[in-house]
C-alpha cells in the first residue's frame, strides 16, 4: 500500500478522514456493552500505529474487540493474523515455517504467507506466555518493523499490533518488551454494571455469527483512512518544531509534565524516555483526532493508562483521575 | 547616598563565608537596615549604618547606583534565595494564596481531590488583601509544581528543617539558620526573588472540613419513617447440601445396641467425647440420644454413622441445640431470634428438625446427653490391647455384660428391670471367648481390693521409669491380672521375665490360658500373627521351656526367625526373652549374638515403641497428669482463658491484630473443646471481619478454617483465601502463612541429596560391613561436596547402627573420628559429628563420646548458625539421655551453656534448647535457670526484634515440656510485653507478623497436650531403653 502522500493532498481531506474514523468508533462502540474506553483507546492506537495491551481475565471482549475492529475496517483473513502464544511457541509459528526447497540450496528462508509478517493487523494473545526466542524476534518486529531472512532484514507489513493478557509478570526480561506498549488498558467484566445490556447484546452478537452475517464489518473508515491520518500526522509532527505551543499549549504541556512527574515519584510508575515521546504523539494524536486541534486537557486521559504492571494500572487510573479532575 | 565599603557577593560558595565573616564580627548589623544594588553580575550589600570604614576582608569599596538600590529592612532580606536543582518533595510546605481570586478556592479543591484532608487552614489579615496559608505535610507534587509552574496565584514554601523561615519551593536561603533565629516568635515566608513576608506567628489552622462548604442544591424529599412493621411469611425448609460430621443421633434401642462395636475398642476419650441420653418419645416408647462433643483428635462422626447405619444430625451454625440432618441446611437462612421463635429453641436444650415421612417433623428433646459413654460402660474383662485386627471380630462381644448401663441417668427414669433383662438376654452370645470367662470367673470382690490397693502402690514405681526390679514387675503384672486388665498385666509379666523373674514365665502362659498347639503353630508360621497371637505365642514358649515342656517339634526354629524380626508386635522384653531362653536351651552363642544385633539394631534406629512397650497405665498417666483427661483440659481451659483475659484487656480499639489474635485463641479453645469460648470468639471474629483490611479478614478466615481440618488442604485454602485478594495484599497473608506454625502448608520432605555417593550407597547397604571403610575413603578423598560427603557418611552410620553390630559402628565411628577434619564447613561437620555422638553414645563407646562431645563443644561457638548446630546435635543429645550417658550429657549441656551466655542474637534459642534438655534429663534446676535466663533475654532490650520474637517462641517451645502452670506463667509474662514484639516487615501496613506469630505460640504451649505427653512419655521410654540395653548386655555376657 503506497503510503506517498504528500501533505497538502493530505490536508485537503483530513477532515473528511477524521470524520470518518470517528464515526468509525461510534459505529464500533454499537457492538460492544460498556467498552467505551477500549474501543476509544484502539482506535487512537490504530491511528498512531502503536501497539496496544488488553489486559484482564477471560471473557472480557478483548480478542472480539479487536476481530470486530479488523472486520468493520474491511480487512480480509489475509491482512489479519492472530495467535495465542505459549512458552512453547516456536518462530515458525509466527513467521512462517523454514521453505524446505530453498533450505536444499542452502538459503535459509521462510515461507510468510498468511504469517505475521504479511499481515496489516496483528493481534498476539498471552504474549507474556511467549519463550526468549519469540520475545527477541517480537521485540525486533515492534522495533524496527522487520524481522530476519537469512540474516537479512525483511520489512513487515504490520501496521496494527494488538496484544492481550491475564497478567503482566514482573519479570525483567519481559520489561522491554512491556515498555514498547505505551498504553495498557484493564479490560473488566461489566456485568455488574450492565447485566441486562450484556446479555442482549452477546445474544444478538452470538446469532449473527451463527448465522454468518457481520453487520460490524460495514464501517465507516478503512484501514487506508487509518494510514492517511497516520501520515498526516507524521508530515505534521516533521513540521511542529517551534509550533509546539500551537498544537499543545504550554498550560497543557506543563500539566502532562506535571502528571508523568507524580506518577514517577509518588506511585514509582516508570515512564522510559521512549514512553514519554511516544506518549505525547498518541496525546496529539488524540487531540487531533477527537476535536482536529491543539491538545486540551481533557486529551492527557490518555495518561491513565500508562501503568506498567498490573498492580499500578487501576491505581495509575484513578490517581490521574484525582489529578485531572476527570470522572 | 553614600559611597561606602560594603559586601560584594558573587553568587559562589564563598558568598556564605563572606556573611559569616560578617555575622560573627559584626552580630549588629545581621538586623539592621541594608542597601541592596545589583553590580553587573554580582550583587552590592552596604549596611545603612555601620559596618567598615576600611578596604579590609571582606569589606569592599562600593559605588551604588540609587535608581538601583533598594533597601533592605535586615542582611537577610537583602540577599535573594538562590535555586535549588531537582524536585524533591518536602517534609512540610504551606500554599498561600489570595481568599478573594479561584486560586484558593481551586486550591481546596484539589487538596479534596487527592484525600489531603490533613491540610490545615487559615487566613491572614496582608496589607494587599485577605490570604489563604494553607499547611501539610508531605505535600503532593502536583501541587508543588503547580503552584510554582502556574501564574494562578498560588505560592508555595517549604519549611528550612523546623524552623519558622519558609523559602519557596526550589529554593533555599544561604543564611537560614541565622535567619530563622532572628525572627523573635514570627514567621517568614521568603519568595524567590527575595521578597519576604513576615507573619506574626508559625502558620498553622484550622482543619480542611473547617474551610469547606459542600454545594449542593437538589430538589429536596423528606421520607420519614413508616409506623408498624410487615412481616413476610417465608417458609422455612430443609433443603440438600454437602454433608457436615454428624454430632447427634436419635436411636432406639436395637440402634443404640449397635454402639458395642464401637465401645469395645474405643479409646476412653472417645468414650469420652461420646455422650448419651436416655428418653421417651411421645408413643412412650424409650430413645437414645447420643452426641458427640468437640474434642482432640479426629472427628468419630463418620465411624459412628457408618456404624450404627444412620447419617446422623448436625448441628445448625451459630445455635446451641438446634439440629438438623447432616445433608441439610435450612432455607432460607433466617437470623437466630427468628429460629428461637419459630423452633422454640428456649424450649428444651436440644431441639431436631429432621423429615418424616417426606414432611419436617420438629423434635424437642427434654434433656441434654450428657452422660459420657464411658459411664455406661464397665469392663469386666479386656484382652490383649493389641489385637484390634483379627481378634477384633471375636473381641466385640467380649464386653461383658452388662455393658451399656448408665451410671447416672439425667433427668430419665431409669430402664425397668424388665427392660433391661431383655437387652441382656439380646446381647448375650453362647461362644464367649474363653480367656474372657476364665478372668471372670476369677473375680472376687476381696481380691479385687487387694490387688488395686498393690496396683495403687507399685505402680508409682513403674511410672517413674528406668524399674529393672522383676519382683515389682511380677507383682504389679499379677496385681493387674486379677483386676482383669490382661494388657498391662501381660507387659508387666513380659517384663519380670525379661529381667529374669522365675515365676514370670509360668503366670504370663497363665494369664490367658496356655496356647493351644493348633494356635501356636498357626501363630508361628503365618505370615504376620496378630499382637495377641505373637505375644500368647511368646508367652507359651517362655512358660513351657520354663516348666521344662519341650517344644513342638520345629516351633522352637520358626519361633526363633519370627522374634528375630524387628518389626514384631511384641514387647521388645518379650522378644529378647523368648530369643535368650531359645538359644540358652540350643547353646547357641551365635545365635544370640545375632539376635542380640538384631535387637540393638532395632533399639538404635526407633528404640523402644510406645504401643508394644509401655503399658497403657503408663501412657494414660504420662499423657494426662494424675487426673483424668476432662480435668486435664478443664485446667488447660482455664489457664488459656486467664491468657485471653490478659490479652484482651490491652486490645485497643480498631488493633488489626485484635482480629487474628481472636481466632488464635478461638482455634486453641476448639482444640480444648471449650465451646463456651470459642464459639463466641469465632462468631466474634465473623462479625468483626469486614471492618478490617482485606489480608487480615483473609487470615482471620484461614485461622477458623484450621480447626478440624487436616494439614493437607492448607494449601488449597490458602490459594482460596488469596483469589480474593491484590497481589500485594495476597504477598503479605502468603508471607505471614509461611511464617505460621498452624497455618504453612506442609512442603514435601526436604530431598538431602547426596550426589554420586547416593547410588554407590544404595550398593553397599547390602554389604554394611564395607561401610567404615568406603565412609574412610570418601572422606579422605574428599572428591565433593562437604554436605554431600557428610550426608552420605551419616547416612551410612544410620545403616551401621541398625545392623546392631557394634564392631561395625565402631568402625565407623572410627572412620567418622579419623576423617572428619577434612569436612572445612562447619554446619556438615556438626551434622556428622551430631550423628557420630548418637551412634557412639548407642555403643557406649566412651571414648568416642569424649572426642565428638569435645568436637561439638569445639564447633558451637564457631558457627553462626545456631539452628544449624542445634538440629545437627539434637538427636545426640537425645540418644546420650536415652543410653543414660549422663556425664557425657551434662558435659555437652555445659558446653553449650557457655554458648547461650554469650551475647548473641541466637543465644536464646541455644538457651531454650538447654532448658528443655536438662529438663529431659531430669535436672530441673539448671531448667529453670537456663528457661528464666532466655526469658530476661526475651524481655529485655539487648535483642533486635526477630531474635527477640524467635527467642520467645523456642521458649515457647521448650516450655511445652514443662508443668501447666509453669507454662501459664512465662506465657503470661510474655503476652504483657506483647507490644514489645515488634517488626520491620513490610505487612507491618496490615499487622504486625511477629506479635500474632508469638500469640500463636502461647496457645500452643497451652493447648497442644499431645505434644506435652510425648515429652512425659518420651523420657520414660528412654528410661525404660537404658534398663534394656543393659540387660540385654549381661545376658550375652552371661551366656558367653
Amino acid at each position: 500500500m503506497a503510503e506517498t502522500w504528500t501533505f497538502e493532498e493530505l490536508d485537503r481531506e483530513i477532515d473528511d478522514v477524521r470524520e470518518r474514523i470517528l464515526r468509525h468508533g461510534r459505529h464500533l462502540q454499537r457492538w460492544f456493552v460498556a467498552r467505551e474506553a477500549e474501543v476509544e483507546l484502539a482506535l487512537v492506537c490504530a491511528c498512531a500505529q502503536e501497539p496496544l495491551l488488553l489486559v484482564g481475565p477471560p471473557g472480557t471482549a478483548k480478542s472480539d474487540l479487536v476481530l470486530k475492529l479488523v472486520e468493520s475496517l474491511g480487512l480480509g483473513p489475509e491482512d489479519y493474523f492472530e495467535y495465542m502464544l505459549t512458552k512453547f511457541t516456536e518462530p515458525s509459528e509466527i513467521l512462517g515455517p523454514i521453505d524446505l526447497e530453498q533450505l536444499k540450496g542452502g538459503r535459509f528462508r521462510r515461507r510468510v504467507e498468511g504469517m505475521l509478517p504479511t499481515a496489516a493487523v496483528v493481534f498476539l494473545d498471552e504474549i507474556f506466555k511467549s519463550n526468549s526466542a519469540i520475545l527477541n524476534t517480537l521485540l525486533t518486529v515492534l522495533n524496527e518493523r522487520k524481522f530476519y531472512q537469512d540474516g537479512e532484514p525483511v520489512p513487515v507489513a504490520m501496521k496494527l499490533l494488538f496484544a492481550a493478557t491475564n497478567d503482566i509478570p514482573e519479570q525483567s526480561e519481559l520489561e522491554a518488551l512491556a515498555d514498547r506498549f505505551v498504553l495498557k488498558i484493564e479490560t473488566r467484566p461489566v456485568k455488574d454494571r450492565a447485566f441486562d445490556e450484556l446479555v442482549r447484546a452477546g445474544m444478538r452478537n452470538e446469532a449473527l455469527r451463527a448465522v454468518g452475517a457481520r453487520p460490524w464489518a460495514d464501517g465507516p473508515a478503512s484501514l487506508t483512512d487509518l494510514l492517511k491520518f497516520k501520515r498526516y500526522m507524521d508530515l505534521s509532527f516533521a513540521d511542529e518544531g517551534e509550533e509546539r505551543d500551537r498544537w499543545c499549549p504550554p498550560a497543557v504541556f506543563a500539566e502532562l509534565r506535571r502528571v508523568v512527574r507524580v506518577l514517577e515519584t509518588e506511585d514509582k510508575v516508570y515512564v522510559s524516555d521512549r514512553k514519554v515521546v511516544k506518549l505525547y504523539k498518541l496525546v496529539r494524536t488524540r487531540a487531533f483526532l477527537t476535536h482536529g486541534g491543539a491538545v486540551q486537557h481533557d486529551d492527557l486521559r490518555l495518561l491513565r493508562y500508562i501503568g506498567n504492571q498490573r498492580h499500578e494500572l487501576p491505581v495509575v487510573e484513578d490517581k490521574v483521575n484525582r489529578l485531572l479532575g476527570l470522572a | 547616598m553614600p559611597s561606602s565599603f560594603g559586601l560584594l557577593l558573587t553568587g559562589s560558595p564563598t558568598d556564605l563565608a563572606v556573611l559569616r565573616e560578617v555575622a560573627r564580627d559584626h552580630p549588629g548589623l545581621l538586623g539592621a537596615p541594608w542597601w541592596v544594588s545589583p553590580v553587573g553580575e554580582h550583587l552590592a550589600l552596604v549596611p545603612v549604618e555601620g559596618g567598615s570604614d576600611a578596604a579590609r576582608e571582606p569589606w569592599v569599596p562600593v559605588e551604588l547606583d540609587p535608581r538601583e538600590a533598594r533597601r533592605a529592612a535586615h542582611l537577610f532580606e537583602a540577599i535573594p534565595p538562590r535555586a535549588v536543582p531537582g524536585e524533591a518533595i518536602p517534609d512540610e510546605a504551606c500554599f498561600l494564596a489570595s481568599v478573594a481570586e479561584p486560586a484558593a478556592r481551586l486550591l481546596v479543591e484539589r487538596l479534596l481531590r487527592l484525600g489531603r484532608d490533613d491540610a490545615r487552614l487559615a487566613e491572614l489579615e496582608a496589607p494587599e488583601g485577605r490570604r489563604l496559608l494553607v499547611v501539610l505535610e508531605r505535600p503532593p507534587l502536583y501541587l508543588l509544581m503547580r503552584a510554582r509552574d502556574e501564574a494562578e496565584g498560588v505560592r508555595v514554601y517549604t519549611r528550612h528543617r523546623a524552623t519558622p523561615l519558609w523559602v519557596a519551593w526550589g529554593f533555599a536561603h544561604p543564611l537560614a539558620e541565622l535567619a530563622a533565629a532572628h525572627l523573635d516568635g514570627g514567621a517568614a515566608l521568603v519568595d524567590g526573588d527575595g521578597t519576604w513576608r513576615r507573619l506574626a506567628e508559625a502558620p498553622g489552622g484550622a482543619p480542611i472540613a473547617d474551610h469547606v462548604r459542600a454545594v449542593l442544591d437538589p430538589p429536596r424529599e423528606t421520607w420519614s419513617a413508616a409506623p408498624g412493621r410487615t412481616r413476610f411469611d417465608v417458609p422455612l425448609r430443609l433443603v440438600p447440601a454437602a454433608p457436615l460430621d454428624p454430632e447427634l443421633w436419635l436411636l432406639d434401642a436395637d440402634a443404640f445396641l449397635r454402639l458395642e462395636g464401637l465401645v469395645a475398642h474405643a479409646s476412653p476419650d472417645a468414650l469420652n467425647r461420646l455422650t448419651v441420653g436416655r428418653l421417651r418419645a411421645g408413643d412412650g416408647s424409650v430413645r437414645y440420644a447420643l452426641r458427640e462433643r468437640p474434642g482432640r483428635g479426629a472427628a468419630l462422626g463418620a465411624q459412628v454413622a457408618e456404624l450404627l447405619g444412620q447419617p446422623g444430625l448436625a448441628r445448625v451454625t451459630g445455635t446451641d441445640g438446634l439440629y438438623i440432618p447432616v445433608d441439610r441446611r435450612l432455607e432460607p437462612p433466617v437470623g437466630l431470634a427468628e429460629l428461637r421463635r419459630v423452633l422454640a429453641l428456649e424450649d428444651a436444650p436440644l431441639v431436631v428438625l429432621d423429615e418424616q415421612d417426606g414432611a419436617p417433623r420438629l423434635v424437642h428433646l427434654a434433656a441434654a446427653p450428657d452422660a459420657p459413654l464411658s459411664s455406661w460402660v464397665e469392663y469386666a474383662a479386656t484382652d490383649r490391647r493389641e489385637a484390634l485386627d483379627a481378634a477384633f471380630e471375636r473381641m466385640v462381644f467380649e464386653v461383658s455384660e452388662p455393658v451399656v448401663e448408665r451410671a447416672a441417668p439425667p433427668r430419665a427414669a431409669p430402664p425397668t428391670p424388665g427392660a433391661r433383662r431383655s437387652e441382656k438376654r439380646r446381647r448375650r452370645r453362647p461362644w464367649l471367648p474363653r480367656l474372657v470367662d476364665a478372668v471372670t470367673d476369677r473375680l472376687d470382690p476381696a481380691d479385687v481390693r487387694v490387688a488395686r490397693a498393690r496396683a495403687a502402690e507399685l505402680q508409682p514405681r513403674i511410672l517413674e521409669g528406668g524399674c529393672d526390679e522383676a519382683a515389682v514387675w511380677r507383682a504389679l503384672g499379677e496385681a493387674l491380672g486379677v483386676l482383669g486388665d490382661g494388657d498391662d498385666a501381660a507387659l508387666c509379666l513380659e517384663a519380670a521375665a525379661f529381667l529374669g523373674d522365675e515365676e514370670a514365665p509360668a503366670l504370663l502362659g497363665e494369664l490367658g490360658g496356655r496356647q493351644d498347639d493348633e494356635a501356636a503353630v498357626e501363630a508361628a508360621t503365618c505370615e504376620a500373627p496378630t499382637p495377641l497371637q505373637a505375644s500368647r505365642l511368646g508367652a507359651r514358649v517362655l512358660a513351657d521351656l520354663g516348666a521344662g515342656r519341650p517344644l513342638l517339634d520345629g516351633l522352637g526354629a520358626r519361633v526363633l526367625q519370627l522374634f528375630t524380626q524387628p518389626g514384631l508386635p511384641v514387647s521388645r522384653r518379650l522378644s529378647w526373652a523368648v530369643q535368650r531362653t531359645l538359644h540358652a536351651q540350643s547353646g547357641d552363642r551365635l545365635g544370640l549374638t545375632r539376635s542380640r544385633e538384631a535387637l540393638v539394631g532395632a533399639l538404635n534406629v526407633d528404640g523402644l515403641r510406645e504401643a508394644c512397650d509401655a503399658p497403657r497405665f503408663v501412657r494414660t498417666a504420662l499423657a494426662l497428669g494424675d487426673t483424668e483427661a476432662t480435668v486435664v483440659r478443664g485446667d488447660q481451659a482455664a489457664a488459656l482463658r486467664g491468657l485471653w483475659g490478659i490479652l484482651e484487656a490491652g486490645l485497643g480499639d480498631g488493633d488489626p491484630q485484635a482480629l487474628l489474635y481472636r481466632a488464635a485463641f478461638a482455634v486453641g479453645f476448639q482444640r480444648l473443646g471449650d465451646g463456651e469460648m470459642s464459639r463466641p470468639l469465632a462468631e466474634l471474629v465473623e462479625e468483626e471481619s469486614p471492618v478490617h483490611d482485606a489480608p487480615v479478614q483473609a487470615l482471620a478466615r484461614l485461622y477458623l478454617g484450621s480447626i478440624g481440618a487436616d494439614d493437607e488442604g492448607r494449601e488449597d485454602r490458602l490459594e482460596a483465601a488469596c483469589e480474593r485478594l491484590s497481589p500485594a495484599e495476597a504477598r503479605a497473608a502468603r508471607f505471614f502463612v509461611r511464617k505460621s506454625r498452624w497455618l504453612s502448608p506442609a512442603g514435601p520432605p526436604e530431598q538431602m541429596t547426596m550426589g554420586a555417593y547416593e547410588a554407590e550407597l544404595a550398593e553397599l547397604e547390602a554389604t554394611p560391613t564395607a561401610l567404615p571403610g568406603w565412609v574412610e575413603g570418601v572422606l579422605a578423598a574428599k572428591s565433593g561436596y562437604d554436605a554431600h560427603i557428610a550426608r552420605a557418611a551419616v547416612r551410612a552410620m544410620w545403616v551401621a547402627l541398625g545392623t546392631g553390630s557394634e564392631e561395625l559402628v565402631e568402625g565407623m565411628l572410627a572412620a567418622a573420628l579419623g576423617g572428619i577434619d577434612r569436612l572445612t564447613l562447619l554446619a556438615p561437620r556438626a551434622e556428622l559429628a551430631g550423628a557420630a555422638l548418637r551412634a557412639a553414645a548407642l555403643v557406649s563407646d566412651e571414648g568416642a563420646v569424649d572426642a565428638l562431645v569435645g568436637e561439638v563443644t569445639g564447633l558451637a561457638p564457631r558457627m553462626e548458625a545456631v539452628g544449624q548446630l542445634l538440629s545437627a546435635i539434637g538427636p545426640a543429645l537425645a540418644a546420650l539421655r536415652r543410653v543414660g550417658a549422663s556425664d557425657s550429657s551434662d558435659r555437652f549441656l555445659a558446653a553449650l551453656w557457655q554458648v547461650a551466655r554469650r551475647p548473641h542474637d541466637e543465644a536464646p534459642k541455644v538457651g531454650a534448647f538447654l532448658a528443655e534438655g536438662y529438663w529431659l534429663a531430669g535436672n530441673a534446676g539448671r531448667a529453670e535457670a537456663a528457661i528464666d535466663e532466655v526469658e530476661a533475654r526475651v524481655l529485655g532490650d539487648e535483642l533486635r526484634h526477630l531474635p527477640r520474637y524467635e527467642g520467645a517462641a523456642a521458649m515457647l517451645d521448650a516450655l511445652r515440656s514443662w508443668p501447666l502452670e509453669a507454662r501459664r506463667e512465662r506465657a503470661e509474662r510474655l503476652l504483657l510485653a506483647l507490644p514489645r514484639f515488634n517488626d520491620a516487615f513490610t505487612t507491618r501496613r496490615w499487622l504486625d507478623v511477629l506479635r500474632v506469630l508469638l500469640v500463636e505460640g502461647v496457645v500452643d504451649a497451652i493447648a497442644d497436650a499431645r505434644t506435652f505427653a510425648s515429652a512425659r512419655l518420651r523420657r520414660w521410654l528412654e528410661a525404660e531403653e537404658q534398663v534394656t540395653r543393659r540387660r540385654v548386655l549381661k545376658d550375652w555376657r552371661r551366656f558367653g
